[in-house]
């Protein structure tokens, strides 16, 4: 039987993952949070919004893990006959692998390597940097997304200790000093269709304002770039104002859009050394 | 030719054979020597004409060879494969392709892609549902967790094994492939081409051909190799004197035509 291998499997490893890096342009995203606090159906979600077409501005191209990505959305859909819908949380999420999907946007494309971060080495790094050091995909990562649950910041309580973890967690990254210099940071406030719902939601609200304040205050000028978005990937009640996917078009095109960034850079030319007895010094090609 | 089970595929085959013997159809592929099987050919064929129901194809690989022309050009030797829906099925599933499968990919030359046009697996959302339904719960529906790829919609299910043919041959310049949407006649009132169809009903197989025309170079057709309902082809069709008049091929918004050898021409660039 011939062995289809990297081929629409449920995830690439990070062997794998690092042979597509080398083979095209490639952004690696590293989602972090607690268990719970929506990684997997933000994961969904995204890749559920291009079942109804372009999104964003993107268009679907390819996915060498469409089988991972199925797997994650299969609750979203009437198919699993779920009552609720709602990504498995026992779906796979293990450090170094990697789901992949590619997009294309105004004919360039590009691909996205998405990371779910295990709860147990998310508690494990927010407690020790050298926990974080030993992380070999926040090494490779371009983006760090950090999910704060928004069913949390709604409870007085609850919500100091879901900033809290964030903050750790981005601090132990920092101080670990293994990411790149240019690393760009996302604080997502998950669930935002239940901050909204709620009666506590002004409060819950000028709460997510105040963390902005304090990351802005205390990380940004760490790290490449600092953004905040507010998403609700799967929304439980139809009452809700906010659909399924709500900021995650935004999310998207801050992941996308760094590229671009990228693309603009220009390398200045290094003269060589003159060679010795030469009448001139050459210029590099 | 690919295609899920119950997708058409032998149908079409059955209609098509019959056509490039009968020569009925002006501009149409027409026989010019036979292969040496031709039993399986004409037992589906007979079964076509009569307006009954095929049967399973079995997982044993019927290749049939014929030597095909267009008048007024060279002709080609022309070897189709009628494989069985379960293959395409088990290699989803599996993510295995039998071996015999596997050198068919990697030397053909063209793709045929069967889809059934009504049958479409969709990826809707319970909110999705919910909204259309105007039901805000799905109590009493008994919860169904586990997942299997076979549980994917049928666009993942397509694109999966156009990924997987396009990997597997890595071909240098882009594969000729004809997507053959099925029973046309069934939504032939909801979908002014087939083009709309596939916008409509399988957005992420839209985008993904679009996407990669490297790897493929796609032309959409919309068939309908029965005419019809079986119960209706039994009663009325039957009785047309030229078989070959219950097939239509519908290509972007051109009027239908009987020319069912049009998506063979393509994929084979004939």
């Amino acid at each position: 039987m011939t062995q289809l291998g990297l081929a629409g499997g449920e995830f690439l490893s990070a062997e794998q993952a690092e042979l597509l890096v080398a083979d095209e342009r490639t952004h690696v995203i590293v989602l972090a949070g607690t268990q719970g606090s929506g990684k997997t159906s933000l994961i969904a979600s995204i890749y559920q919004q291009f079942h109804s077409g372009p999104f964003a501005g993107y268009e679907f191209v390819a996915s060498r893990t469409l089988m991972g990505f199925e797997n994650r959305a299969h609750l979203m859909r009437t198919a699993s006959k779920s009552p609720t819908a709602g990504a498995d949380r026992t779906s796979l999420l293990e450090t170094n692998r990697y789901l992949h999907l590619r997009l294309s946007k105004q004919g360039r494309a590009r691909s996205l390597l998405l990371a779910d971060w295990a709860g147990e080495t998310y508690r494990r790094v927010i407690e020790s940097r050298e926990a974080a050091a030993e992380l070999d995909v926040l090494k490779a990562c371009d983006h760090l997304a950090i999910l704060i649950d928004g069913d949390r910041l709604v409870d007085l309580a609850d919500r100091h200790k879901a900033r809290v973890a964030a903050n750790s967690l981005l601090r132990s990254c920092l101080d670990a000093d293994v990411m790149k210099d240019d690393i760009n940071v996302a604080i997502v406030f998950s669930k935002w269709d239940l901050v909204h719902k709620r009666s506590g939601n002004t409060k819950a609200a000028e709460y997510s304002r105040t963390v902005e304040n304090e990351f802005s205050k205390l990380f940004g000028q760490r790290v490449g770039t600092l953004s905040f978005h507010r998403t609700a990937a799967v929304t439980v009640s139809q009452d809700s104002t906010i659909k399924d996917g709500h900021g995650l078009s935004e999310l998207l095109d801050y992941w996308m859009e760094q590229d671009l960034r990228i693309d603009h850079l220009t390398v200045p030319k290094v003269p060589e050394e003159p060679i010795e007895g030469s009448d001139a010094p050459e210029e590099s090609s | 030719m690919l295609g899920l089970p119950g997708s058409g595929k032998t149908t079409f085959l059955a209609a098509l054979w019959y056509v490039v013997t009968s020569g009925e159809v002006s501009g149409a592929l027409e026989l010019e020597t036979l292969g040496p099987h031709s039993i399986y050919l004409n037992g589906i064929r007979d079964t076509w004409l009569v307006g009954e129901e095929f049967e399973r194809t079995s997982m044993a690989v019927e290749s049939s060879t014929m030597r095909l022309r267009v008048e007024g050009h060279d002709s080609h030797e022309v070897a189709i494969p009628d494989l069985s829906g379960e293959h395409s099925r088990e290699t989803i599933i599996s993510r295995v392709w039998p071996d015999e499968l596997s050198t068919l990919v990697t030397t053909t030359d063209g793709v045929l892609l069967f889809v059934h046009a009504e049958k479409i697996e969709a990826a809707r959302t319970i909110m999705e549902a919910q909204a259309v339904l105007g039901d805000s719960s799905q109590a009493g529906v008994i919860a169904e967790p586990s997942w299997t790829p076979d549980r994917s919609p049928t666009a993942v299910k397509l694109i999966d094994l156009l990924q997987l043919t396009m990997w597997t041959r890595a071909a240098e310049s882009p594969t000729r492939l004809s997507l053959v949407a099925s029973a046309w006649d069934l939504v032939e009132e909801s979908f002014s081409s087939p083009k709309v169809w596939l916008a409509e009903e399988m957005p992420l197989l839209d985008q993904f051909l679009r996407n990669n025309p490297e790897a493929y170079s796609t032309r959409l057709f919309g068939v309908s190799a029965q005419g019809g309902q079986l119960d209706d082809v039994r009663k009325r069709l039957i009785k047309l004197n030229s078989p070959s008049d219950r097939i239509r091929v519908f290509v972007d918004n051109a009027p239908a035509s009987h020319d069912v050898t049009q998506p063979l021409r393509w994929a084979l660039s004939l």
